[in-house]
């Protein structure tokens, strides 16, 4: 896609996501009803799970760019990846930070080494680690090929993490939390759809979930352009230094 | 039935803290392409003062 | 026709079988190793090291250490095997014996197994070492056959893993210091079971079998996915 073209899309989902975040806001504060055991501050969990659904989202679609780096060796399926993990981290490390903060009040906790925080905390380290393994990686082809192959191994390791706590607790539920387990399985009971006690609050989920997804989409929009800006730029610095060389000899 | 105003400030807190996260992003995302841009232009810059002083 | 390496010689035939490959990249390194002795060496010093550290750390809260004495072999066991896998696999690069490997008609993926193999050894010999020393230290029982047994299993499946993401790391500009970053968080669900497992055989009366099989199948799982990855993905990350 041509520069201008891809300059216009985004414009126009930038002021998407604005004004569906408005939107969102708005049916959180307003629209959806009191929750009856915990008050407003249950109100968190609408962009708690928001953030969550579509960060899961990013990652699968960074998985899929991997793949197709090494199907097709494509530069751009590695822009594609690049920018999902990239914006899915941000969107994870706003999961975990409102679910801190939703814990505090409902578990007395600030963090809490249940199944799912266990995995979420092992998911963000592996893909802030992506980052680490792209930074000490000069050769581009080389970056593109090493990074998808990471991505596709982090993906697997983030599942059968899941899998493994899940089977585990079923077995040794004292392992995972003890005194704090019921409080944490009841808010994670809040967390799957079950716990939720009114459409309206189906919908303010639903709203906020339509969007992070649009606001996902133009940040990606915004990343990969960004990116060739980048790419721009360094074919440019070579050309310049390649001048610059040029005279002095 | 408990107070349901009780832990606002928890509220507050977490809303807060998720939408310093987003500006910092957006920021990071602008600042980045505001540099680039600039950088973009400086070199074009210099090719074509290069180009000028060669012909 | 033969490579110069630490006067190593690897000669093969052109039709060799994958797993013949497969044993002379093991053997060759048990060779390189029988030589050297770097690699178990270190890798037994710094558990020690390690693992008396926790000791201070711990105080004189027998207790607790106790307590908490699976998790803490499995840690050292992850930290040591990632000296092991950085010495090991940057030995080759040293000598390029590597590139020569490489040019031979030898298939990627039986340098891939040959190396998990032959490192698995080496990171199973240090176990053994640490399973004394964890006796002594702590007094429970991991001398019993069943925990042998889910190390060595476990220990596979983080080799397995390792391989593949330590090929990739020595080859950026961090080299050995990214490893850990990489490969712990990637071990997570193979240290869960696995631990699992081995504290439930640290009480006098051993556990049943319905009691520990789901970790135990979990840390097969974890092998079986980890050393198809690398099979299936060793060849992108190693130069042609």
């Amino acid at each position: 896609m041509e520069m201008s073209r891809l300059n216009r899309y985004t414009r126009v989902m930038n002021i998407a996501a604005a004004v569906s975040l408005v939107v969102a806001m708005l049916a959180i504060f307003f629209y959806a009803p009191v929750e009856q055991t915990m008050g407003n501050v249950q109100r968190i969990f609408y962009f708690h799970v928001g953030s969550a659904w579509v960060g899961s989202l990013a990652f699968l679609v960074a998985l899929i760019g991997g793949v197709m780096v090494l199907l097709r060796g494509d530069r751009k399926w590695d822009t594609l990846s690049l920018a999902s993990v990239e914006i899915g981290l941000v969107f994870l490390s706003m999961a975990i930070v409102a679910g801190s903060v939703w814990g505090k009040p409902a578990w007395n906790t600030w963090w809490l080494w249940s199944p799912r925080l266990t995995m979420v905390a092992i998911m963000w380290l592996a893909y802030a680690a992506y980052f680490m393994l792209r930074g000490a990686l000069d050769d581009e082809e080389k970056r593109a090929r090493f990074s998808a192959v990471y991505v596709i191994v982090a993906f697997v390791t983030v599942i059968l993490t899941f899998i493994s706590i899940r089977i585990l607790r079923d077995i040794h539920p004292v392992m995972f939390g003890g005194a704090a387990e019921s409080a944490q399985g009841a808010a994670e009971g809040l967390q799957e759809f079950s716990g939720l006690d009114s459409t309206k609050m189906v919908i303010t989920l639903n709203i906020s979930v339509i969007a992070f997804t649009i606001t996902y989409i133009a940040w990606m929009l915004n990343r990969i352009r960004l990116q060739r800006l980048t790419d721009q730029t360094a074919v440019l610095k070579t050309r310049v230094t390649a001048h610059l060389q040029g005279e002095s000899s | 039935m408990i107070d349901p105003n009780q832990f606002n400030n928890y509220l507050i807190l977490g809303y807060a803290v998720m939408w310093l996260i987003i500006m910092i992003y957006i920021g990071s995302l602008a600042m980045r392409q505001k540099n680039l841009r600039r950088d973009l232009e400086l070199m074009e810059q210099i090719l074509e003062e290069d180009d000028h002083l060669d012909s | 026709m033969s490579e110069n390496g630490i006067n190593e010689a690897v000669t093969l035939p052109e039709e060799t079988s994958f797993w013949s490959a497969v044993w002379t990249i093991t053997r060759k390194d048990f060779r390189i190793e029988r030589h050297t002795g770097q690699t178990v060496s270190i890798m037994i010093m710094f558990s020690l090291v390690t693992v008396i550290m926790f000791n201070f750390a711990l105080g004189t809260n027998l207790g607790a250490a106790r307590e908490l004495s699976t998790g803490l072999l499995w840690a050292t066991i992850l930290l040591a095997g990632t000296l092991g896998l950085n010495r090991s696999l940057a030995i080759e690069r040293e000598n390029q014996t590597f590139d020569a490997l490489l040019i031979s008609p030898i298939r990627r993926n039986a340098i891939y197994l040959g190396k998990v193999f032959s490192i698995s050894i080496f990171t199973l010999l240090l176990e053994l070492v640490l399973v004394i020393v964890f006796v002594v230290f702590f007094n429970k029982p991991f001398w019993r056959p069943q925990v042998l047994f889910i190390l060595a299993l476990g220990t596979f499946g983080y080799i397995a893993a390792g391989v593949l993401i330590t090929s990739m790391s020595i080859q950026t500009r961090s080299r050995d210091v990214l490893l850990p970053v990489l490969l712990l968080p990637l071990s997570l669900p193979l240290v869960l079971p696995a631990a699992m497992a081995v504290s439930a055989y640290m009480f006098p009366e051993l556990p049943s079998w319905g009691e520990v099989q789901s970790a135990v199948y979990l840390v097969i799982l974890y092998d079986l996915l980890m050393v198809t990855m690398g099979l299936f993905f060793y060849h992108y990350v190693v130069e042609s």
